[in-house]
């Protein structure tokens, strides 16, 4: 454990935050690949965890309680938006607008990265419809770097669970790739 | 279990290998063997490198971490939503019970915390609420309370009928064990797996104790009524079993001392029905049917027949009482 853990008693809750923000926000931003979302998570992230502090064991891990406050709350913002994407599917019949900011984000990055807008578009679609551990967990291995042990301490989950939850999305990332290239091929 | 399921590919290859190396994270054997393997099979090779491929694309497709504008303007939003949370006031003291020092807490929405306080303990331990509270010491609020406990601790009042502050509880799954706690009866105990079945979750018996071990509010809340298995008194540790065990004397529940340490008799007791309310002798043959959530022990035929229970037909508790 490090000092900073051990010190627990001593830190003020302002002094949590500046320590971890940018472990949280980061992740929140990677999950939401939208800041403003991210920034809303990011507040009621602490929010929370400022309700909850003074009732957190003096040697509790505050970088694990953080993010798995900021991993719940990412499954809960999954859900409203697929809510709130079904409701605007029926009422507009088809017409999906939950996913616009995203795929516009990645028109961005087309020219420079040389990945077609259509892969792009497959992937974060895809990524949109994993299992929330699976996506959770493709988010912080692929786009934060972290590793499995960090991954799983997250999710609260087992390191092997959180390496199978990887694998898994990737699986279903790739028969996605697979499956759009074979209907543009007209197979 | 999905950690363990293995994806074969037709050639006897295992998928997972070649995510692995694609994904550079096999360790130097495994990732001979694969190199070995895709050099000779062909749909494993270009399966390795449509992983490749996957992988760069999600490289390319990964937001970067903000920039430090971005986090700075959350962080502002967030301070002035924090100066908005003023720190609760919570009125506190300490009442030298029979027991031994009890401290007693309360914020404007009600009880927040009862403590055991062991002597060496008895100036220092406020610190830790101080990050939280404003902390206000006696006053009638809290006299009022220390005399509930008073009547409570020498059997004039059964329920303290207090309104609970749940701000120190630590999770939702505490909060749903302590609830399924209150309802537990006075002067009868249920086991730690009968509360795991109550909440739905029967296997949780271990997270159980752990929940009624950090009980913000023990006493109104009655962590005490709940025994594990075997009848011992776990969860209260150290010096606190001894006040665990004067509670529930207080209660009319015997206690006993074991080779294990302090035990309930509970093979000793009537079993109550909690759902139906009735009440059989502990070897009834009915018994086996029941839930183990609605299990309750009751030390007497008068406790039970004052609680409203009925006699079970079967063993007749009635004609045939517990020696």
């Amino acid at each position: 454990m490090s000092a900073v853990q051990r010190q627990d008693e001593r830190l003020t809750f302002t002094e949590v935050i500046t320590l971890y923000q940018k472990r949280v926000y980061g992740y929140l931003l990677r999950f939401t690949r939208n800041s403003h979302d991210a920034q809303d998570l990011f507040q009621e992230t602490f929010l929370r965890a400022h309700r909850a502090y003074v009732a957190l064991p003096a040697d509790a891990d505050l970088r694990a309680w953080l993010m798995r406050i900021a991993v719940n709350l990412t499954k809960n913002y999954v859900r409203d938006r697929q809510r709130r994407a079904k409701v605007l599917v029926d009422e507009e019949k088809g017409h999906n607008l939950d996913g616009t900011l995203d795929l516009e984000d990645a028109g961005r990055d087309t020219e420079s990265t040389m990945i077609s807008r259509e892969t792009a578009r497959t992937l974060l679609a895809t990524i949109e419809t994993l299992p929330f551990h699976q996506r959770a967990a493709l988010v912080q291995r692929q786009f934060e770097g972290l590793d499995y042990l960090t991954i799983a301490t997250n999710l609260g989950c087992s390191q092997e669970s959180a390496r199978a939850h990887v694998y898994q999305a990737l699986r279903k990332l790739r028969l996605a790739l697979e499956h759009a290239d074979s209907e543009a091929k007209g197979v | 279990m999905q950690n363990t399921r293995i994806h074969q590919l037709p050639c006897g290859f295992n998928e997972n290998d070649l995510i692995a190396e694609a994904l550079e994270e096999s360790v130097s054997n495994l990732s001979q063997q694969v190199r070995a393997h895709v050099a000779t099979c062909r749909s494993c090779a270009a399966l390795l490198e449509q992983y490749r491929h996957l992988h760069s694309h999600l490289h390319s497709l990964s937001v970067p971490a903000g920039d430090a504008q971005e986090l700075h303007a959350a962080r502002r939003a967030l301070d002035a939503r924090l100066v908005g949370q003023t720190r609760p006031r919570l009125v506190i003291d300490v009442w030298h019970s029979p027991v031994g020092d009890i401290r007693i807490g309360k914020t404007d929405k009600g009880v927040v915390l009862v403590e055991f306080v062991k002597p060496a303990e008895r100036d220092t331990a406020t610190e830790r609420w101080q990050k939280a509270f404003t902390l206000e010491s006696g006053g009638p609020e809290v006299t009022d309370l220390i005399h509930n406990l008073e009547d409570y601790l020498s059997g004039k009042r059964r329920d303290l009928g207090w309104i609970v502050d749940d701000a120190l509880m630590r999770s939702d799954f505490q909060r749903e064990v302590l609830r399924a706690t209150a309802e537990v009866p006075y002067g009868t105990v249920v086991t730690y797996q009968g509360i795991a079945a109550v909440i739905g979750q029967p296997k949780a018996v271990r997270a159980v104790a752990q929940a009624l071990r950090y009980n913000p509010v023990p006493i109104h809340i009655p962590c005490h009524r709940v025994i594990g298995s075997d009848g011992s008194l776990t969860g209260y540790a150290g010096n606190l079993v001894e006040i665990k065990k004067q509670i529930l004397t207080v209660e009319g529940i015997p206690v006993v001392e074991t080779a294990k340490g302090l035990a309930i008799p509970k093979e000793r007791m009537y079993v109550g029905w909690r759902h139906d309310r009735w009440f059989c002798r502990p070897t009834c043959s009915t018994l086996k049917d029941q839930p183990a959530g609605d299990r309750a022990f009751i030390p007497s035929r008068a406790r039970a027949e004052e609680m409203g229970y009925q006699p079970c037909d079967e063993c007749k508790p009635h004609v045939y009482p517990l020696a």
